[in-house]
C-alpha cells in the first residue's frame, strides 16, 4: 500500500503517466496531481455528486474511484468537456437561469445533466430531478437547474429536427 | 438662503428605469465557476502549506481519559499533533454575546475540546501534515480512549441509558476530513 504504482491514462484527450500511491482516489489525482480543480472534493463518500467526472463515457463518483483502477482509461473532467465545446449550450442556459450561486456543485451537475441528454433527448421534469437526484445544491436549490437542464433539452431536440 | 424646504423627487433610485428590479442581473463570474475555473479555498495552494485533520468525537457527552499521539507524532510527513490544552495556551477560548440582549453569554468554549466533550464531532485533537493523506493517514493511527458519560435520561427513554453504557469505557479511532 505504500509503493507507487504506474498508472497510464488519458484525461480530456492528453496522455498522461503517473506515480501513484494505491490510496489515492481519482479526484485527490486530479485535483493535486494534475491540478484539474475544477472536480470539487464535497462530501468524500459519494453522497454529494461534486467530484462527478466521466470515466471512458459513464459518469463516476471521483471520490469513490482509486486512480490505478483508470489505468488505460479515458477520463473526462469539467475543464475537458467544457473546453470542447459539448456543454456550451447548457452552460449559457444555466448562465441565463442564475442556476448556480456559490457554484461548488456546478461542475458534478453540468456532468450529470450531459449524461441525461446523452441518453434521453426529452427527459421530462421528473427524469431531470431523478437523474441529478445524486448531485446536492447547497445555496441555489433545484428549480432553476431543472429549467437550464429542460430548456437545453428542448433546444437540442430543436436544433435536430 | 431660502427658508422654503426642498422639492424632494416622490421616486426613490430603486424606482429609476435603470433599477435591479425585475431584471435579470448577469453575474459576469459565472462562466468560470462553470468551466471548473472557480478558485476556493480547497483549490490554494501555498508554498509550505500544511494540512489539518481534525479527531472528532463519536459521542455527545464524555470525558477524554487519555490522548496518545506517540504513533502519529513519528510518522512521515506529520508536523504536529495538537490536542485541547495545548491549543489553549495560544487561543482564548470563545464566548459567545449577543449585542441586544446584554449579559447573556455562552460557556467558554475552547477550540479543541479540553477533559471533556459536550457534542458529536467535536473536535479532541487535530493533525497537521505536509500533505492531505499524511495527515488523514496519521490521524487514523491516532488513539483516544475516553469515557462515554451517562446522558442525563429523560422520562421514559431507557434507551438512551442503555446505549451509553455499551459505549462505555469505549477506545476509538476515528477520523472526519475538514473539507
Amino acid at each position: 500500500v505504500t509503493t507507487a504504482v504506474a498508472i497510464s491514462l488519458v484525461v480530456n484527450g492528453e496522455h498522461v503517466e503517473a506515480n501513484v500511491l494505491p490510496r489515492l482516489n481519482l479526484a485527490d489525482f486530479l485535483r493535486e496531481h494534475l491540478k484539474l480543480t475544477g472536480t470539487h472534493v464535497g462530501c468524500e463518500h459519494g453522497v454529494c455528486g461534486a467530484c462527478t467526472v466521466r470515466v471512458n463515457g459513464d459518469i463516476v463518483r471521483s471520490c469513490l474511484l482509486l486512480a490505478v483502477q483508470t489505468h488505460n482509461a479515458t477520463v473526462e473532467t469539467i475543464e475537458g468537456i467544457s473546453d470542447s465545446g459539448e456543454i456550451a449550450d447548457l452552460q449559457s442556459a444555466f448562465r441565463e437561469r442564475n442556476a448556480l450561486q456559490c457554484g461548488f456543485c456546478t461542475p458534478g451537475m453540468l456532468m450529470a445533466a450531459q449524461d441525461l441528454l446523452k441518453q434521453n433527448s426529452s427527459p421530462d421534469r421528473e427524469q431531470i430531478r431523478e437523474h441529478l437526484s445524486g448531485n446536492y445544491c447547497r445555496c441555489t436549490g433545484y428549480q432553476a437547474i431543472v429549467d437550464a437542464v429542460e430548456s437545453t433539452a428542448r433546444a437540442r431536440a430543436g436544433r435536430t429536427a | 438662503m431660502t427658508s422654503e424646504p426642498e422639492k424632494r423627487d416622490p421616486l426613490s433610485v430603486l424606482d429609476r428605469p435603470n433599477s435591479y428590479i425585475g431584471k435579470i442581473v448577469p453575474r459576469p463570474n459565472l462562466d468560470r465557476l462553470m468551466q471548473g475555473r472557480g478558485l476556493y479555498v480547497s483549490d490554494v495552494e501555498l508554498p509550505r502549506m500544511v494540512h489539518v485533520v481534525f479527531l472528532r468525537s463519536p459521542y455527545a457527552h464524555a470525558k477524554i481519559t487519555s490522548i496518545d499521539a506517540s504513533t502519529a507524532k513519528r510518522m512521515p510527513g506529520v508536523v504536529a499533533v495538537v490536542t485541547g490544552p495545548e491549543l489553549a495556551a495560544v487561543i482564548t477560548p470563545w464566548i459567545g454575546v449577543l449585542s441586544h440582549l446584554k449579559g447573556l453569554k455562552s460557556a467558554p468554549q475552547a477550540a479543541i475540546a479540553i477533559d471533556r466533550v459536550c457534542w458529536q464531532g467535536e473536535a479532541v485533537a487535530a493533525v497537521v501534515a505536509r500533505t492531505s493523506e499524511a495527515s488523514t493517514g496519521q490521524a487514523r493511527a491516532g488513539n483516544v480512549f475516553m469515557n462515554a458519560a451517562l446522558p442525563r435520561r429523560p422520562p421514559g427513554l431507557a434507551w438512551a441509558t442503555n446505549h451509553a453504557r455499551s459505549a462505555r469505557t469505549a477506545a476509538w479511532q476515528f477520523l472526519c476530513r475538514q473539507p
